[in-house]
């Protein structure tokens, strides 16, 4: 098994959630985050913002599910310019539901 | 050294602390956030009476229920996307994982749908700021 953290732009939320569904991983954890990346942030004029408001996404799939997954996400959050996000992948060793006690 | 992540009901976070300190873990990390499951999310009862929320009895009528599917077709209900869930994170070197993993469980099970899940893996390194310890040194 592995876990997928994807982090996507905030507006492009909606579409990659309902994208992934579609494709059959509705399960997934969702958090609002703040981050830079390479450029140290943006500046537009004379104002610098440092850290930009992204969206987290933490999914668990099976170990041949994942290029499918993150081939999902790259297609509908894809803009082409700077700040469209990265996936990092890692491996879990257990899973466990808690209501049944059982491993994934 | 391994991870322990936790997602688990908001509202058995300070139960689940209690049962971790009685266990000998009392370093954890929480964050609140938004979690959905293989139902996507929850369809209120009380918005919408006609629904059923038991999602297992509707999917032998659709294809692929969801709350956001449902949404499509039926405007009275009011389904909620994103549960707001604790994700608890433990990071254990001397504390065997099963105990903790154990313990979770143990106090968040309702036997409802959305108790959440446990997942358990690896970390290659740590290190203690304050003294520059490394690996297991660094979490005891």
């Amino acid at each position: 098994m592995k876990i997928v953290r994807a982090i996507i732009r905030p507006e492009k939320e909606d579409d990659v959630v309902l994208a992934l569904e579609g494709a059959g991983f509705p399960a997934m954890t969702k958090a609002h985050v703040f981050g830079r990346g390479k450029q140290k942030g943006l500046t537009v004029g004379p104002i610098h913002y440092d850290l930009l408001p992204k969206v987290l996404l933490l999914l668990v799939v099976n170990d041949d599910e994942v290029e499918k997954v993150m081939s999902v996400i790259t297609d509908n959050s894809k803009t082409g310019f700077i700040g469209d996000g990265k996936i990092f992948i890692s491996d879990i060793e257990r899973a466990f539901t808690v209501r049944t006690g059982e491993g994934l | 050294m391994k991870e322990i992540m936790a997602v688990i009901r908001q509202s058995k976070v300070k139960q689940t602390m209690e049962a971790l300190a009685d266990i000998g873990v009392t370093s954890v990390t929480i964050h609140n956030l938004n979690g959905r499951g293989k139902q996507g999310g929850n369809i209120m009862e009380c918005v919408d009476p006609l629904m059923s929320t038991d999602v297992e009895c509707v999917s032998k009528i659709y294809k692929f229920p969801t709350p956001s599917s449902m949404a499509v077709y039926s405007k009275l209900t009011k389904p909620v996307f994103w549960v707001p869930k604790s994700l608890l994170d433990i990071v254990i070197s001397e504390v065997p994982e099963d105990l903790v993993v154990e313990a979770i469980m143990k106090v968040n099970r309702t036997g409802n749908k959305g108790d959440g899940k446990v997942f358990v893996m690896p970390i290659a390194d740590a290190l203690r700021i304050r003294t520059g310890e490394r690996g297991d040194a660094a979490i005891v």
